[in-house]
């Protein structure tokens, strides 16, 4: 850890404030891109970001100083961000049971996906975008989790180690396979 | 076997993006991409699918009060234990203060002038 991780840690243990708007500024945008491509909503990827500050503030006292301060607040953004993957997916399946209650057979016709799209669509610009974020929202949990922290947060296999708690030879074999996934997802749109 | 031999390749394709493939296993996958369409098609399409994922690196930013907002969640949910009660300076602008503290001394000052007796006089 360096010796600006010491100092500002010291202060945050402190309760200093404003240590801790500058912990916020300096983490903000990458936490909430992070939870931003996990979650694939802005709202909720907000309210996320925000737990994941106030969680990093109260349980400061519980950091060993084993990794680096941002190591450790990418590895709360995560696991608030799974955490929230599951409860929707929860609320998700218990709004659909109770949709399924009280419509007719007939009516799922109109609540079924939304138009199809059309595979020789070229896109472009801000619809690619938007398509690999559908497609990163359509991986697995654990892929999602990979291609995240190295495609898109840059961090090296060393820190998603510390993150996921996989060895390096897991996060490798698996990342492959998350690339690969993904590739297959959206390479008809390219 | 030589099914086999197309996904052992593909299983380098992402060491070898990431610069991580070692010598002599680097050569030998060069070499089978050069030789080998369809892997040499395999493979442009995961560095296609991975420089899409390059242009959406750092976007969205946060919301602009974001800090704001956090801080704010923190001093509401904990009553002020985490940093402390907020002193008067904190939570009332500056500018308010000051026409505060000089509307007292000007009444002070004129309850002391305008006394009939005089004696709330300074100097007496």
């Amino acid at each position: 850890m360096s010796l600006r991780d010491r100092l500002l840690l010291a202060r945050l243990r402190a309760r200093d404030e404003r240590a801790f708007r500058e912990l916020v500024e300096e983490h903000r945008d990458r936490v909430f891109n992070l939870t931003y491509r996990m979650l694939g909503n802005k709202a909720e990827a907000e309210d996320v970001a925000q737990e994941v500050f106030i969680a990093v503030f109260k349980t400061i006292d519980t950091f060993r100083e084993e990794s680096k301060l941002s190591t450790w607040i990418y590895r709360v953004a995560v696991n608030h961000s799974k955490n929230r993957i599951k409860y929707l997916a929860r609320r998700h399946q218990r709004d659909q049971q109770e949709l399924d209650e009280h419509n007719d057979p007939g009516d799922q016709a109109v609540a079924g996906p939304s138009t199809p799209r059309r595979p020789d669509r070229q896109v472009e610009g801000a619809q690619i975008d938007r398509l690999m974020q559908e497609a990163i929202a359509e991986l697995e949990e654990e892929h999602r989790t990979l291609v995240v922290l190295r495609d898109l947060e840059d961090l090296s296999i060393e820190e998603i180690c510390e993150i996921t708690g996989l060895p390096d030879g897991t996060v490798k074999s698996r990342l492959h396979r998350a690339r690969i996934a993904l590739r297959k997802k959206i390479q008809r749109h390219l | 076997m030589e099914a086999e031999a197309h996904e052992e390749y593909e299983a380098q394709f992402s060491d070898l993006h990431d610069g991580t493939l070692a010598e002599p296993a680097r050569s030998a996958l060069l070499g089978h991409l050069e030789t080998c369409a369809a892997c040499k098609a395999s493979y442009a399409e995961l560095e296609q699918t991975l420089a899409a994922l390059t242009s959406m690196k750092g976007k969205p930013p946060a919301p602009e009060q974001f800090t704001e907002q956090v801080t704010e969640t923190i001093h509401k949910r904990s009553a002020g234990r985490f940093f402390g009660r907020k002193t008067l300076g904190d939570r009332v602008p500056f500018g308010v203060l000051l026409i505060v503290a000089l509307a007292v001394l000007v009444t002070i000052a004129v309850v002391l002038w305008g006394s009939s007796t005089g004696s709330l006089r300074l100097g007496h």
